[in-house]
């Protein structure tokens, strides 16, 4: 499959898009890859850097990041007039680095299934808002909550995480991530009114 | 976008040198806005590294079955690659190794002393396969790697055993399925004669290129099949008689020692 | 010349003999080489082959003492030493066609003992990188070109970074720019290791040896600097406008004259406009065998 697809590849420079560059990846176009890595892999690796203090289990992270991209590129499927890959190339980033700490939590426990990479779908009209908390009084909004309900807003809405992966990142149990979104999302919503 | 971060704010960003809720934001905007992610300073060093790691895994040749399953069996993955890159000859004896063997097999179910031709053929097979395993005409590649220090003896061994076991392993498949496999020893019978014709063209290759040993030794063979024939005092099957194969199994162990001897300084 | 002329050279060979049959391919050749780039100059069936492929340790000698980077390569322990700081293109090179050209690189370093798997791989790259096969890694050989494989075959040679490097016609179905990237290639491998490559090509010999060796009916018939052979030449060429006598190497040029190369320095030649003019490396290696050949 993956030869046949192969011949017909055209090669990708270093200035195409992401979607044309995970294209020719999905063709098995290495090349295309390296440039990926070359573009994405400093600002994923700052990201990471705030999530996960252990650099070695950082670096797995990208690079099973990476491998993730070299067999899923196909899956990639850019929203129309957007051919950026940053949101998609985060949520893979951040779900392999909770599988990273997960290995190192319980090696004897095996993998559980993982699923299916998406880009951040439409985002609630409340979610919309929060991710556009540059300044004025969003900003300061979040500086009145406490550390706790920051770091669950974040790992929620910024980073996409489920309740369940927030609660592995945050090492609390899941019903504590969802009282404390909901907590966090009200003081918010408070706040700006 | 409406708006882009300034560098300063990039490298307090990426220096972790901002509250929460600025790098929060600094987030919300990085994963939407690809200029502003071109302004996080690459660590070219730690990108190379990263990048040859990556590479490493997803560029290199695929991997056979054949040689997968090997490793899988415990050899070391140089010797499974040796073992799997062979001329094509060596796909060919295969085919022609189940098509001789299955015409035994025919011939004795069907004819009468047909198990004869099994007895003939058997011991000459392995050595036919060695014959064709290495060496400039049979090995198109022999050129390219005669000179390498793993070529030769040692690579010569490697590919006998790539022949040997497939070849003992069919054999004793048709001798199981001949008309009265009742005993070991109607299975067995052709083993110690066949391996000591391979050790034999084996030993001769010091002399002689080694399709031409296997091809000398191959031809004794046939030779000695001639002359018991013709005698009709003694029959061909006192070759495989029990003190036949006490000779057999003394030549045997003589050729296996001369191998060695010259192996080991090597 | 410079080389060393002590067992220690890369190669060091005296009264070196190869028969075949009743027939001496190699005939008591000398030589010691010694850093940088040899040519071996000859026509087919003069030896160069054969000497290439006893240095490479693929033949053994039928009498003379040879000595390879310091080492007897009639010694099966020596020879092995030897052999892991080798590199050999033979002439013509022939592959497994189904493998593609990483898998065939991967299975020479194998043999070639090279590293761990990491290692090795990282060493294929850099040798499909060096002679700008990287594109066609993973390309079968059965598809990819003449030059293509000759650059592969090459690529084996180099991996390893052998200190001897043996090079037999290695520009044989290279186009022009490919042979200006061999050059480039070839003379920066000469500052770490010593190169000897066969060859018909003359311009090749005159762009990168500094030393040339020409062979005749396997005998050395010429060892020294290019420009030295260019010397011997000196006063042996012409150009004129009538047809030459026979007897003489000669040949037509483009506007119509004749390019005459004689081995005698007064040639009682027709008179007219004739001209003596500077030989070539060309010139100079004609002249050579030329004079072999009359002498026969």
């Amino acid at each position: 499959m993956k030869l046949l697809r192969r011949a017909r590849r055209r090669a990708p420079s270093p200035d195409s898009t992401d979607a044309v560059l995970l294209a020719a990846v999905a063709d098995g176009s290495t090349e295309a890859l390296e440039t990926l890595h070359r573009r994405h892999a400093p600002w994923l690796r700052a990201r990471l850097r705030y999530r996960c203090s252990d650099p070695d289990q950082l670096d797995a992270a990208l690079q099973e990041t990476f491998l993730a991209v070299w067999k899923n590129a196909g899956s990639f499927t850019p929203r129309p007039g957007d051919p950026d890959a940053g949101a998609w190339l985060w949520t893979i980033a951040i779900r392999q680095l909770i599988s990273q700490l997960r290995k190192r939590a319980n090696r004897w426990i095996a993998d559980s299934d993982s699923e299916p990479y998406e880009t951040i779908g439409d985002a609630s009209a409340e979610d919309t808002v929060l991710l556009n908390i540059e300044h004025g009084p969003l900003g300061a909004a979040l500086h009145t909550l406490s550390p706790e309900l920051r770091s669950a807003i974040q790992a929620t809405v910024l980073d996409g995480l489920t309740v369940r992966e927030a609660a592995e990142i945050l090492q609390i149990p899941e019903g504590t991530v969802k009282t404390r979104v909901m907590r966090a999302k009200a003081r918010l919503r408070e706040a700006l009114t | 976008m409406s708006w882009h971060l300034t560098p300063a704010q990039v490298d307090e960003y990426v220096s972790s040198t901002v509250d929460d809720v600025t790098a929060m934001s600094v987030e919300a905007h990085l994963m939407h806005c690809p200029p502003c992610r071109s302004l996080v300073p690459a660590d070219e060093a730690w990108l190379a590294d990263s990048w040859a790691d990556l590479r490493d895994i997803v560029d290199r040749p695929r991997v056979g079955l054949l040689e997968r399953a090997l490793t899988a069996l415990g050899l070391r993955q140089t010797t499974a690659r040796l073992l799997t890159a062979t001329p094509q000859l060596y796909r060919a004896w295969l085919v022609a190794t189940v098509v001789v063997l299955a015409a035994a097999l025919l011939s004795a179910h069907h004819l009468p002393r047909g198990s004869l031709l099994f007895a003939f053929t058997a011991p000459v097979v392995p050595l036919v396969g060695v014959a064709v395993a290495y060496g400039r005409g049979v090995d198109p590649a022999h050129t390219l790697t005669s000179v390498t220090p793993l070529a030769g003896q040692r690579l010569l061994f490697l590919r006998s055993c790539a022949v040997l076991v497939p070849a003992l392993v069919m054999c004793t498949a048709a001798a199981l399925l001949m008309p009265s496999p009742t005993t070991l020893w109607n299975a067995g019978f052709w083993l110690l004669p066949s391996l000591t014709l391979v050790a034999g063209s084996l030993v001769l290759s010091r002399w002689m290129h080694l399709s031409a040993a296997g091809a000398a030794v191959g031809g004794l063979w046939v030779l000695a099949m001639v002359l018991f024939a013709a005698t009709d005092q003694i029959s061909v099957l006192e070759l495989f008689a029990p003190v036949s194969q006490l000779w057999w199994a003394a030549a045997l162990a003589a050729l296996v020692g001369a191998i060695v001897l010259r192996v080991r300084p090597a | 010349m410079s080389a060393p002329a002590t067992a220690t050279a890369p190669v060091h060979a005296r009264g070196l003999v190869r028969r075949y049959g009743s027939r001496n391919a190699l005939d008591g050749v000398d030589l010691d080489l010694g850093a940088g780039v040899t040519g071996l100059l000859g026509r087919n069936g003069a030896g160069k082959t054969t000497l290439l492929r006893s240095l490479a340790t693929d033949l053994d000698v039928s009498a003379g003492r040879l000595r390879v980077l310091g080492r007897d390569p009639g010694d099966a322990a020596e020879r092995t030493e030897i052999r892991r700081r080798l590199g050999y293109l033979p002439q013509s090179p022939e592959f497994y066609p189904h493998f593609t050209a990483f898998a065939l690189l991967d299975y020479v370093a194998v043999l070639k003992e090279l590293g761990g798997r990491r290692a090795r791989h990282d060493e294929i790259r850099r040798s499909l990188d060096r002679v700008g096969l990287t594109a066609r890694r993973h390309t079968r050989v059965r598809r990819l070109s003449g030059g293509m494989r000759q650059r592969l075959a090459l690529a084996a040679a180099l991996m390893g970074d052998p200190e001897l490097l043996l090079l037999d016609e290695p520009t044989i179905g290279l186009d022009p720019e490919q042979r200006i990237l061999f050059r480039n290639l070839v003379s920066e491998l000469a500052v770490r290791s010593t190169v000897v490559l066969s060859t018909h090509q003359i311009e090749d010999v005159s762009a990168l040896c500094q030393r040339v060796v020409c062979l005749d009916r396997g005998r050395v018939v010429f060892d020294g600097t290019p420009a030295t052979l260019i010397g011997r030449a000196r006063g042996h060429v012409w150009e004129q406008t009538g047809r030459p006598r026979d007897g003489v190497t000669t040949w037509r040029l483009a506007d119509g004259r004749y390019r005459v190369l004689t081995t005698e320095r007064n040639d009682p030649a027709p008179p007219g406009d004739r001209s003596a003019v500077e030989p070539t490396l060309e010139d100079a290696y004609l002249l050579l065998t030329g004079v072999e050949r009359s002498a026969r």
